[in-house]
């Protein structure tokens, strides 16, 4: 047993072991024609020239990065759900209303699903459309009706935070890929 | 022949002469021509505080009341000038007029009239949900002079806020956060928005659109102020002269 679980620590820890090959092609990103006085990998930024450690640090943060884009992903979806979610509570909350107001509650929930679609294509414009309408909307109604605003509060609360929350999201996406130059 | 200047960049950290296209200095590993996300954040506050204050105007200032009108007006007019000698730097493009070119003003009236036409024709009881001819002139019935002064009310004023306020102020504030084609659409739905007429979005929304996209086109607001003007101000004829 113990033979087996030092193999296996072995095979990790030569794994993690960067073993650069050839100087002039970036370990990280393979880009070619690397100079031997260049610390930095032009096009990466992969200490290709430096320590093990500074290496090793590189390759952490750069997972890191990643990671944080895949959570980043998950909450803009979580947002599209919410979009969603908002369609279908604001239809059936205007069901069995006469028609005009019917008519009213199909325009909007049409918008909220038209936003849902949008955001697969462009996230930040149409989370930041549908924001600014729930909020415009729920005004306009709470001017005539004060108690709408705090009717089911909680839910708006979360809809609001999410898609306020996924525009950040959004732009931290944007930045950490640009800083993993992907 | 003259000498071309062949500028090499150079690291903003170290200095190191880059070659063109190194994203990385390969000397100190500095990122270059990286934009720092608290400038987008700056962007998407400056752009929430423009719209919620013209929300929250249109919201809490009471337009419906008699004598109110040119008050509202001017008060609106007030506001959006007021935002935009705050944001005058993102409004200095908008303003300009330059290469004025008469077939194209025409052509966007042209566009702009069968659009009118539309709405007035195929669209009328949506249309009028809010606004109707008959509420027009019974809103400056008690004026001295009530096709002038709906004239102003209508055709002359909110062309030049509105145009000011959405495709100078909003559409500026948005291109910086977002592609020009999604602020067309952007600006376009906002401007149905602000006007609080549900049912009025199936004209309003398009009419938005069609006048940010020239606002996109020309890189200037005065297009479409001429458009506006034109479409507010063949309302105004037909509730007094027509209908």
């Amino acid at each position: 047993m113990p033979q087996s679980i030092s193999a296996a620590r072995i095979r990790e820890n030569n794994r993690r072991k960067i073993i650069i090959k050839n100087p002039s092609i970036c370990h990280h990103c393979k880009c070619k024609d690397l100079q031997i006085a260049e610390t930095f990998c032009p096009q990466c930024g992969f200490p290709q020239g430096g320590s093990e450690k500074e290496q090793l640090r590189f390759l952490v943060h750069y997972r890191m990065k990643k990671t944080d884009i895949r959570e980043g992903k998950k909450l803009v979806s979580y947002a599209r759900y919410i979009l969603f979610l908002a369609a279908l509570l604001n239809f059936f909350s205007f069901w069995g209303a006469d028609e005009v107001i019917f008519m009213v509650g199909c325009i909007t929930t049409l918008i909220y699903f038209g936003m849902a679609i949008w955001s697969l294509f462009k996230p930040y414009a149409a989370f930041l459309t549908a924001l600014i309408f729930y909020v415009a909307l729920n005004l306009f109604i709470g001017i005539y009706n004060p108690w709408f605003i705090l009717a089911g509060i909680w839910l708006k609360l979360l809809i609001v935070g999410t898609l306020f929350y996924a525009l950040h999201s959004i732009k931290d996406i944007e930045q950490l890929r640009k800083e993993i130059a992907k | 022949m003259d000498e071309q200047l062949s500028i090499t960049p150079s690291c903003s950290n170290c200095q190191q002469q880059l070659a063109t296209a190194a994203r990385f200095c390969p000397k100190c590993g500095h990122q270059q021509t990286l934009t720092p996300l608290n400038t987008n954040r700056e962007d998407l506050l400056n752009f929430l505080v423009v719209f919620g204050a013209l929300t929250l105007f249109v919201l809490f200032f009471p337009a419906n009341i008699f004598g109110m009108e040119l008050i509202w007006d001017l008060s609106a007019f007030g506001l959006v000038v007021g935002l935009s000698f705050h944001f005058r730097k993102s409004l200095n493009q908008a303003l300009r007029f330059k290469n004025f070119r008469f077939t194209r003003l025409l052509l966007y009236l042209s566009l702009q009239a069968v659009i009118t036409f539309l709405i007035l024709n195929i669209l009328p009881d949506l249309r009028d949900i809010g606004s109707s001819s008959a509420s027009i002139v019974s809103r400056f019935s008690e004026f001295s002079y009530p096709f002038a002064f709906a004239f102003l009310s209508i055709a002359i004023a909110p062309p030049i806020t509105e145009e000011l306020a959405f495709r100078g102020l909003l559409f500026g504030q948005l291109q910086k956060l977002i592609t020009p084609a999604s602020a067309v659409v952007v600006t376009g739905f906002l401007f149905g928005l602000l006007h609080f007429r549900i049912l009025g979005f199936v004209w309003l929304i398009p009419s938005g659109i069609f006048l940010s996209w020239i606002r996109w086109r020309e890189g200037h607001i005065w297009y479409s102020v001429a458009c506006h003007f034109l479409h507010n101000a063949t309302v105004v004829y037909l509730a007094y002269f027509v209908r």
